[in-house]
């Protein structure tokens, strides 16, 4: 076994959870290789460390006085009454959607005086009893019906001109999203409970840009721990979280704003609250389009959404965002840096469809077209049966994988299969290196360079048609859960 | 007749008393997991609200009575995380300026608060340069040391998904370790940097 081999199952060794095979070919290779040696301390090393932190950090957190007395204040259950949870809720989200509107109607106001679209947002994910809804016909109706006659969602609807239903989304069994349009051009969408017949969350959407969660657009492990995403210039946003504040009564809008600064952001709620976005060299890269704040028991949560600026160009770097009451700052949360993109010079989602023997791949592109991609376009390749002359040494059957602004291998894992019968490939799928398929390929691969490696079978020569399965993981790239990782598997990839 | 029995015979401050002897060790559990004083305060109402329903569940002696409320409160804690979202770890309130002091601060050295600030911040980004299936699983396996295999079960993933989710955790921190020794200064790193 290889250096890359054994310190795959490094981790596994440690913990004692690997085969005795695996445990004889460990114990003679780190015997003579002092590379893995090392590499097996620093594992133990960084196991030990964690655990330290976990200690360390649980050890900073008391249960407070307070937790403690409700503790015995619940018990026995039966004996304890829960009400004043949902009226308390209730007065809290009707007044959190009246400041909304207010705000709402400041929006032109702010779109002129400061950055592009500032809207902030009260999502409030507390349970709102309605009437009773009996004999629905389908899920659509009642889907409809159950927000239509909700308080809250009615308030939210006030001004918005005449409100129709877009569509009704299934969540489950018993939950759907009724998503309507305004007259205004906006979206109100109501997560219900068809059940329970309650309104469980209400969100209100602005058209304009696709806002993505940052796992979607992370990019570039190489930026180590730090998320680092990638926005498209005018068309991408990504919504990120924020600090959290203790205190209810600290959830309420008085004259709020958001102004931007040199160094990024300021968010004003209310007389107490603020949060303040500092970004390094900041040159007007992204934009503070939306802010949400969100009650959740006593704490108020928040997210921002960053849109890449229609002219941007550049990076934004190390986001911060900071939370302060009564100017002291009391949570601090880093966002990472973005990215943003006048235009791809090949589009950031590609899917491996089919494998050529011809110095290229197919790809099929986002938005349902077919694209023949020449094999140094893109982040990572595959050349059949042509390698790269003045990469390879080995003649023909070598397989070259690039993979770019990735700084390390240690986490790809390629595998080759051999054509079934029919010429189609077999139906291959595996969740670990360790996992085997009778139609496996022996390979060896072999690090040739921080951005290449070469495949090569173990003997003779690659199977005609065989199948190369590619499994990337790395920092932002999670592959999806229990799905098998074969042809066909969709990874963003950073184009050039 | 011991704490156990007389909680089970329906004595209130028997249960009481089990209560204020477990109560810290059932809130390490759920920081350890949620990662959150509050939600972590919540857990514990609710763990004890669910022991005190499961009475008769408990068959052991008083002295296995510990572990069996760790097991409970283990998996109440990892099911609460799942419901809300895999919020595994928001180790946020640490944050720089919140920092809590140790009540005993006036007979330590300000060096010795700084170095402790300074420890437990370094902790805090340890923790949280890991996503939440990384997290999971490495708090379930070096806190809480449980086999791959009741990881498995517990997070309803597969026994090589652990596997390779815990090597891959590993790496992801010590790649963190390079990042920051790289922007401190304080080591050479050999990665590519930012464009």
């Amino acid at each position: 076994m290889k250096c890359h081999d054994i310190q795959q199952l490094l981790v596994a060794y440690l913990d004692g959870e690997i085969t005795p095979q695996e445990k004889v070919n460990i114990e003679a290779h780190i015997g003579s290789c002092e590379v893995c040696e090392n590499e097996l301390n620093d594992i133990a090393a960084e196991q030990r460390a964690f655990r330290e932190a976990v200690e360390v950090v649980c050890a900073d957190m008391t249960l407070s006085g307070e937790a403690k007395a409700g503790i015995h204040s619940r018990l026995p259950i039966e004996t304890q009454p829960r009400a004043g949870i949902v009226e308390r809720g209730k007065s809290k989200m009707i007044g959190g959607l009246k400041m909304l509107r207010e705000l709402i109607s400041r929006q032109p106001k702010w779109r002129t005086a400061t950055v592009g679209v500032i809207l902030l947002v009260l999502i409030v994910a507390l349970s709102m009893v309605i009437p009773s809804l009996n004999g629905k016909p389908n899920v659509v109706l009642a889907a409809e019906e159950i927000a239509r006659t909700n308080e809250a969602f009615t308030y939210a609807c006030t001004g918005e001109g005449k409100v129709t239903l877009l569509q009704v989304v299934e969540q489950s069994d018993n939950e759907a999203t009724a998503i309507f349009t305004t007259e205004k051009g906006n979206q109100i969408a109501a997560h219900v409970d068809i059940k329970s017949e309650e309104v469980k969350k209400i969100i209100l959407k602005f058209p304009g840009v696709d806002v993505f969660l940052p796992e979607k657009k992370i990019s570039n492990p190489a930026a180590g721990d730090w998320a680092y995403i990638y926005l498209l210039a005018g068309e991408e946003a990504v919504r990120i979280d924020g600090p959290v504040l203790q205190g209810e009564e600290f959830f309420v809008l008085e004259n709020p704003g958001v102004h931007q600064t040199d160094n990024g952001f300021e968010v004003i709620a209310n007389s107490h609250v603020s949060y303040s976005v500092c970004i390094d060299d900041f040159e007007e890269e992204i934009e503070l389009s939306e802010v949400h704040m969100c009650l959740e028991g006593d704490t108020i949560e928040s997210a921002f959404i960053f849109a890449a600026a229609p002219s941007g160009d550049g990076v934004a770097h190390n986001i911060s965002v900071k939370a302060a009451i009564d100017g002291i700052v009391v949570d601090q949360k880093n966002a990472g840096s973005i990215e943003v993109r006048g235009e791809w010079n090949v589009p950031t989602e590609v899917t491996i469809s089919r494998l050529s023997n011809e110095e290229s791949i197919y790809l099929d592109l986002k938005g349902g077209n077919r694209e023949e991609i020449p094999f140094m376009d893109f982040a990572f390749v595959v050349d059949f049966n042509s390698p790269v002359k003045d990469m390879d040494e080995t003649g023909n059957n070598t397989l070259m994988v690039y993979r770019r602004f990735w700084s390390e291998w240690a986490d790809t894992i390629v595998k080759v299969y051999a054509a079934d019968r029919a010429g189609e490939g077999p139906d291959v799928a595996f969740v670990s290196p360790n996992d085997h398929h009778p139609d496996e390929v022996a390979i060896i691969t072999e690090i040739i360079s921080e951005d290449t490696i070469r495949v090569s079978p173990a003997s003779g020569s690659f199977p005609s048609g065989s199948r190369i399965v590619l499994k990337l993981h790395y920092g932002g790239i999670e592959l999806p859960e229990g799905q098998p990782i074969q042809e066909g598997f969709t990874a963003k990839v950073l184009t050039q | 007749m011991d704490l156990i029995k007389e909680w089970q015979a329906g004595n209130a401050e028997a249960f009481e008393a089990l209560v204020n002897h477990h109560q810290n060790m059932v809130f390490k559990v759920a920081c350890s997991v949620l990662g959150n004083t509050q939600e972590s305060e919540d857990a514990v109402q609710e763990v004890f609200i669910k022991v005190h329903q499961s009475a008769d569940k408990f068959c052991g002696e008083e002295r296995e009575f510990s572990a069996w409320l760790r097991r409970i409160t283990l998996n109440h804690c990892i099911n609460r995380s799942r419901r809300n979202g895999n919020r595994w770890q928001s180790f946020e309130e640490i944050s720089e300026l919140g920092v809590k002091l140790p009540k005993d601060t006036l007979s330590i050295s300000p060096a010795t608060v700084l170095e402790e600030d300074e420890k437990k911040e370094e902790a805090r980004k340890l923790l949280n340069s890991l996503n939440d299936k990384h997290y999971a699983v490495m708090v379930l396996r070096y806190y809480h040391d449980l086999s791959y295999e009741e990881i498995a079960q517990k997070l309803n993933i597969p026994i090589g998904t652990v596997r390779s989710r815990l090597s891959n955790a590993i790496k992801v921190l010590q790649n963190a370790r390079k990042f920051r020794y790289q922007i401190r200064g304080e080591g050479k790193y050999e990665g590519e940097t930012i464009p």
